[in-house]
């Protein structure tokens, strides 16, 4: 698997303290640059991100005006959601987001989860170019 | 006008039949698959530009089925995912599923059996037409010199078989070829073909003249097709001993690649 860490600039937004605390600390000794927000402002930093994680109790009307405008501003993202139903994985594929999963609350997986998306953003630019 | 085609892969008779029909009433050409077998059968002899899955084909006797994701697989190895677009409909619309289809094998939609409406589908089939099959059916090809589709493919080496007139393999990839120029010339009106004599490399290559809307003539466009590794061949002969006659700056390359099931191509002007 490829490995990134140092330079790789993550997003982490999430309403929940505790979830958005323990990624952010798993990312950062994964090696990651990690910012944090705690709302949907988006006034997020809009260049040399390589990836947004977004986290939500669902996927609903605020967070899905979120991901329309993170798309956008061309931003890789990473969704994750403690309910989420087929259809709206199905929605958010066709949205464009990288990757939607149920959320995880055990910190190897996230940052497991982080590689794998990171290592398909990285293949996908090197077959277009 | 040509028609789009459509494969269709269901073990379920009553929804081949409903969703065959109601496509072939919307003026598109289907063929139908119910098994694993007879879907790679017809995607070695015919040609599609759209496929319709749905992901168990054993007759729900065997919930764990996935032979639909085997076809997926087959045309990622065959590498004609590009060429054919899927849209997937099946009863096993799990996450895990929809995973694997949308971002394994980017497919253009999945669709809930539980949740089939003709009208959602009809509009998936026209959006994927329109927005992602690339293809302009709508193209007016004009053949000189006497010439045809037929023709153009005669001797072209496909999978390391000879093209032969009045067999199997002739009829498809003629088709094929004229389906490549439908994409290579997307924003086209019509296309005037004068078939070149190739090298010794056995590509194909002609020199379309093409007519957009509103703008009329653009420049000759040399269109080399067949297998890529022979018209690599035939693009490397032919800037080692042409190019340099005709003045090496004025020829422009852009394209390589395979958006047809079988025939490779490149362009240049």
């Amino acid at each position: 698997m490829m490995s990134f860490s140092h330079s790789t600039r993550i997003l982490v937004i999430g309403s929940q303290p505790y979830w958005r605390h323990i990624s952010t600390q798993a990312l950062r000794e994964a090696g990651f640059l990690v910012e944090e927000y705690d709302d949907y402002c988006m006034r997020f930093p809009k260049e040399n991100i390589d990836l947004i994680l977004l986290g939500c109790i669902n996927v609903g009307c605020a967070e899905l005006q979120l991901i329309t405008h993170l798309l956008q501003e061309k931003h890789h993202l990473l969704v994750l959601s403690s309910y989420l139903s087929p259809s709206t994985m199905r929605l958010l594929y066709l949205q464009g987001v990288d990757e939607v999963v149920n959320k995880p609350y055990n910190s190897a997986v996230l940052v497991d989860l982080v590689q794998q998306v990171l290592g398909k953003v990285a293949l996908h630019g090197m077959s277009i170019f | 006008m040509k028609q789009g085609r459509i494969l269709i892969v269901d073990d379920a008779e009553t929804w081949r039949t409903e969703i065959a029909e109601t496509l072939r009433r919307k003026g598109y050409l289907v063929e139908c698959a119910s098994t694993i077998e007879q879907a790679l059968g017809l995607l070695d002899t015919a040609l599609f530009h759209l496929a319709i899955l749905d992901i168990c084909l054993q007759d729900n006797s065997n919930p764990n089925n996935t032979d639909g994701l085997e076809i997926l697989q087959e045309l990622k190895k065959r590498k004609c995912s590009e060429a054919i677009k899927v849209i997937m409909l099946s009863g096993h619309d799990t996450k895990e599923h929809l995973r694997k289809t949308f971002k394994d094998y980017s497919v253009v939609d999945f669709l809930s059996k539980g949740e089939f409406n003709k009208k959602i589908l009809l509009g998936e089939v026209r959006e994927a037409f329109a927005a992602k099959v690339n293809i302009n059916l709508g193209l007016d090809i004009r053949w000189q010199k006497a010439s045809s589709a037929e023709d153009a493919v005669l001797n072209l080496e496909i999978n390391g078989t000879r093209v032969a007139r009045g067999t199997a393999l002739h009829s498809l990839i003629a088709l094929e070829l004229e389906d490549l120029l439908c994409r290579l010339f997307y924003g086209a009106e019509s296309i005037i073909v004068h078939p070149i004599i190739p090298g010794l490399s056995a590509t194909g290559v002609l020199a379309i003249q093409p007519f957009y809307p509103q703008i009329g003539a653009k420049g000759t466009v040399v269109v080399k097709f067949g297998n890529l590794h022979k018209i690599d061949r035939e693009s490397m002969n032919f800037k080692k001993y042409i190019e340099h006659t005709v003045g090496g700056g004025r020829i422009r390359y852009y394209h390589n690649g395979r958006s047809s099931p079988c025939l490779g191509s490149s362009t240049c002007d």
